[in-house]
């Protein structure tokens, strides 16, 4: 195995190669960082090119890009309060009160460092032990998943802002949005009102688009004043210790950071759990596990964004690990690169190993090589993305709205895409106006598609006999953990609602 | 100054005239032209699909570009590619079912097979109803007195035809069988690894993971060349297959032109190196079929599917 590996990096580490890593990081750090693009737009945009370059480069290129854009979106999230993705949303709660407060430097070092930290241990773990950990995937069934969804599902609280029934509303409207389209079983068509376009969802990338990005871009244009007097705070406060994280700050994030890797890991290596899965469990943990929690949105917190980010980039390699032992594509990075492989010649799966082992070596190399470069260019492009704070606020919101609409053409099916974003951008608009967490929405959104599915998969499997359940030890410690999480919810809003009176 | 300008105006027009008496298959493809693809990108229609583009490409010397536009079992983009113009700017490359079996089993589809005209035929599925490698039994035969013995079998079924193939295969031997919904391929390998369920209809990705699967029946109406022992659906007696080639099509009242420069071109495509490599790779063999035989074969299996579902008492929903 170490032999192999060795000899991999030897294949890996050309010039060629390299050259090809750091410009994929490069690309993908960049267009995560622009707001309303994405990982996904920037690899299925990629992907043409890698036609006309050796497979070990071209893949190694791709992946470089999904590294480095998973990263870029705190870029976004931090300085401007419009994260590229969902899975950065929780970095834009966090990390957006701590740029106004003067921090934008530290919050953008710690988001970083929090990445290449849980994108090179998940890399680690991938590397270490891609088939032991498919098999444990394959064991976590349809049963289990509903169990892990719910107990997702209870740190809609967690991020739901100041009332959880705004919250608790926002969520059940993201599921209601996440049945538009034709339904599993029958494909009967719901809520598509005759429109062909609908017959496969509400597109995600535009909805989130709409609503992250383009409501904060007509919040901020509708609040020109406001803004500019921000814009200065932006800029910095002059105190040295704000430019950089301090030993302080790394103890605080320390623990949020193993978590955050840890459930990146754990979600990234399940098919169909998805990155903002990830980012939300660890960001409502490290929320949960901190003394004041409700200062997380008020003031900033540096845990927040190392929390969430850290799980953000962990799920990135460990969403390889279905793709590569199981030939399961386990995050759209992931499907969109299964194209790209067959491509190239190479079809993921249990035979990949066999039959292209010394290629998948360097692939693994590769990936390593990836993290580092991810370090080195975050470390001086976030230097110069810093500087988009000192342009003119006019600027900055026209390119960011221009962005949004690309990006949402791209990943929507061209015009159809422009609209949902625009009904979404209304949507979230009013949204943000009377404080309904629109990241709850999201949740609910991103989570509804897959937990119907199993639940209905579980409903099947089950035959009707609850008593089935005691197979599942798993889904039973999740389920568990949900109804501890729900009674320790309704306990503090019970303290809070004592203590106001 | 004026005199260049009706010069150049006259040369405009020379050039015009020139150009339009050109016969038609000269022009095509002016440009960029698009291959529609009715699932998502990264299945085994799109990866084919793709190679296809880029050897297309190169023949008929102009950029192949790929659309995908999932949803409803390709009813979204054959919707979408009915309102098209015939300007050959854009073909549709998909799944026959799509056109000869989907708009029998469901109403309101939206399009019929008569809404296009087509092109040829290029690739084949090779679906086939399998069971886990630790499944209790081997064969047909042990899964019917298996299921026979063991009410309630778990069967993953991911699309409505899969569940229909089986809904009539247990009518006629008397099963009960709980039909498991799952998205793709992709979700049927995970159940089926992961010993959720006791059988599965796959579209043909199980022959990617040998030594995991036990091919139960194919269901193409002939045999399969990789599993040469394992009987159709057809040969068991059961009288259902789900025969599917790819289908080159194009939006109805295109120039017959068109058509045999496309299908010269698709010729030569189906038969390079690449694509040789990707169906040995993904098992969906290339069997290129001209324009006759395209035209002739969707009349053919739009009347024996129609016959097939009628016979079998399914109503459209």
């Amino acid at each position: 195995m170490m032999d192999e590996l060795v000899a991999g990096f030897g294949a890996a580490l050309t010039f060629y190669n390299v050259a090809f890593i750091f410009m994929g990081v490069a690309i993908g750090y960049l267009v995560g960082a622009l707001p309303g693009l994405g990982k996904g737009t920037a690899t299925a945009v990629a992907i043409p090119i890698t036609f006309y370059i050796e497979p070990l480069a071209a893949i190694a290129f791709l992946i470089g890009i999904s590294k480095g854009s998973t990263a870029g979106s705190a870029v976004s999230a931090i300085l401007m309060n419009t994260p590229g993705e969902p899975s950065s949303a929780p970095t834009a709660m966090a990390g957006y009160p701590l740029a106004r407060a003067g921090k934008a430097q530290k919050a953008l070092k710690m988001g970083l460092y929090a990445s290449v930290i849980g994108d090179f241990v998940s890399t680690c773990v991938l590397i270490l032990s891609a088939q032991s950990l498919a098999d444990y995937a394959l064991g976590i069934g349809p049963i289990e998943l509903v169990a892990i969804l719910a107990f997702s599902l209870t740190f809609i609280a967690a991020l739901s802002g100041k009332s959880l029934v705004k919250g608790l509303i926002a969520g059940l409207f993201g599921i209601l949005c996440s049945t538009v389209g034709t339904e599993i079983e029958t494909s009967t068509e719901r809520f598509t009102f005759g429109s062909f376009d609908l017959y496969e969802g509400l597109p995600l990338i535009p909805v989130a688009i709409g609503m992250l990005a383009m409501s904060e871009m007509m919040v901020q244009i509708g609040d020109r004043r406001r803004l500019e007097a921000e814009t200065d705070l932006l800029r910095g406060s002059g105190k040295p210790e704000d430019a950089y994280v301090t030993w302080e700050d790394w103890k605080k994030s320390f623990k949020a950071i193993i978590r955050g890797t840890g459930i990146g890991i754990f979600i990234g290596v399940l098919p169909g759990l998805g990155a903002s899965t990830g980012s939300f469990l660890s960001y409502g943990m490290a929320r949960r596990a901190s003394k004041d929690p409700d200062s997380f949105e008020r003031d900033g917190a540096i845990e927040g964004v190392a929390a969430t980010e850290s799980a953000d980039n962990a799920v990135v390699p460990a969403s390889f690990v279905p793709l590569f032992a199981l030939g399961i594509p386990g995050s759209v990075i992931a499907a969109i690169l299964i194209g790209a492989f067959v491509i190239q010649g190479v079809t993921p799966g249990p035979l990949m190993f066999l039959e292209q082992a010394e290629l998948m070596q360097g692939i693994y190399a590769s990936m390593l090589a990836a993290s580092l470069i991810l370090l080195f260019i975050g470390y001086f492009g976030q230097n110069m993305f810093a500087r988009i704070i000192k342009l003119s606020p006019s600027l900055v919101l026209s390119t960011v709205v221009f962005l949004c609409c690309l990006g949402s053409y791209l990943q929507g099916g061209g015009m159809f895409g422009l609209y949902i974003m625009a009904i979404f951008a209304v949507i979230g608009f009013f949204a943000r106006k009377y404080d309904f967490g629109f990241v709850t929405f999201l949740i609910g959104f991103v989570i509804g598609d897959g937990f119907e599915l199993a639940l209905r998969q579980s409903i099947g499997l089950l035959k009707g006999t609850p008593e089935a359940m005691l197979d599942h030890p798993v889904a039973i410690v999740f389920w568990v953990l949900t109804i501890v999480g729900v009674l320790a919810i309704l306990r503090r809003k019970k303290i809070s609602t004592e203590s106001a009176t | 100054m004026k005199f260049l300008k009706t010069l150049g105006v006259a040369a405009s027009a020379v050039a015009a005239v020139a150009l339009s008496a050109l016969p038609a298959q000269a022009e095509w493809p002016e440009g960029p032209i698009t291959m529609l693809i009715g699932y998502k990108a990264g299945g085994g229609t799109d990866t084919k699909g793709r190679v296809l583009a880029k050897e297309l490409g190169k023949e008929l010397g102009v950029p192949v570009k790929v659309l995908n536009k999932p949803g409803g079992g390709q009813a979204a983009s054959l919707n979408w590619f009915k309102e098209q113009k015939p300007d050959g700017k854009v073909f549709f490359f998909g799944a026959s079912t799509g056109l000869t079996l989907n708009p029998f089993l469901k109403k309101d589809i939206g399009y019929s097979k008569d809404d296009f005209d087509y092109a040829a035929l290029v690739t084949e599925f090779q679906p086939a109803l399998v069971a886990p490698a630790s499944a209790p039994f081997d064969d047909w035969k042990g899964f019917l007195a298996h299921a026979k013995a063991n009410p309630g079998l778990k069967y993953a079924a991911l699309s409505p035809f899969a569940r229909i193939i089986m809904e009539l295969i247990s009518e006629k031997e008397g099963l009960t069988v709980d039909y498991i919904p799952t998205k793709g391929g992709a979700g049927m390998v995970q159940l089926v690894l992961g010993n959720q369920v006791d059988a599965a209809y796959s579209g043909g990705i199980h022959s990617r993971y040998p030594g995991k699967f036990k091919t139960l029946a194919v269901v193409t109406s002939k045999r399969q060349a990789h599993f040469a022992d394992v009987p159709s659906l057809m040969e068991l007696g059961y009288g259902l297959n789900g025969d599917a080639p790819t289908v080159v099509a194009f939006p109805k009242g295109i120039d017959r032109a068109i058509i045999d420069r496309l299908a010269a071109a698709m010729k030569v495509a189906a038969a390079s190196k690449d694509m040789a490599k990707i169906s040995k790779k993904i098992m969906m063999p290339v069997n290129f079929v001209g324009t006759e035989g395209a035209v002739k074969f969707i009349e053919e299996s739009t009347a024996a599917n129609k016959a097939m579902i009628e016979a079998s008492g399914y109503e459209a929903k």
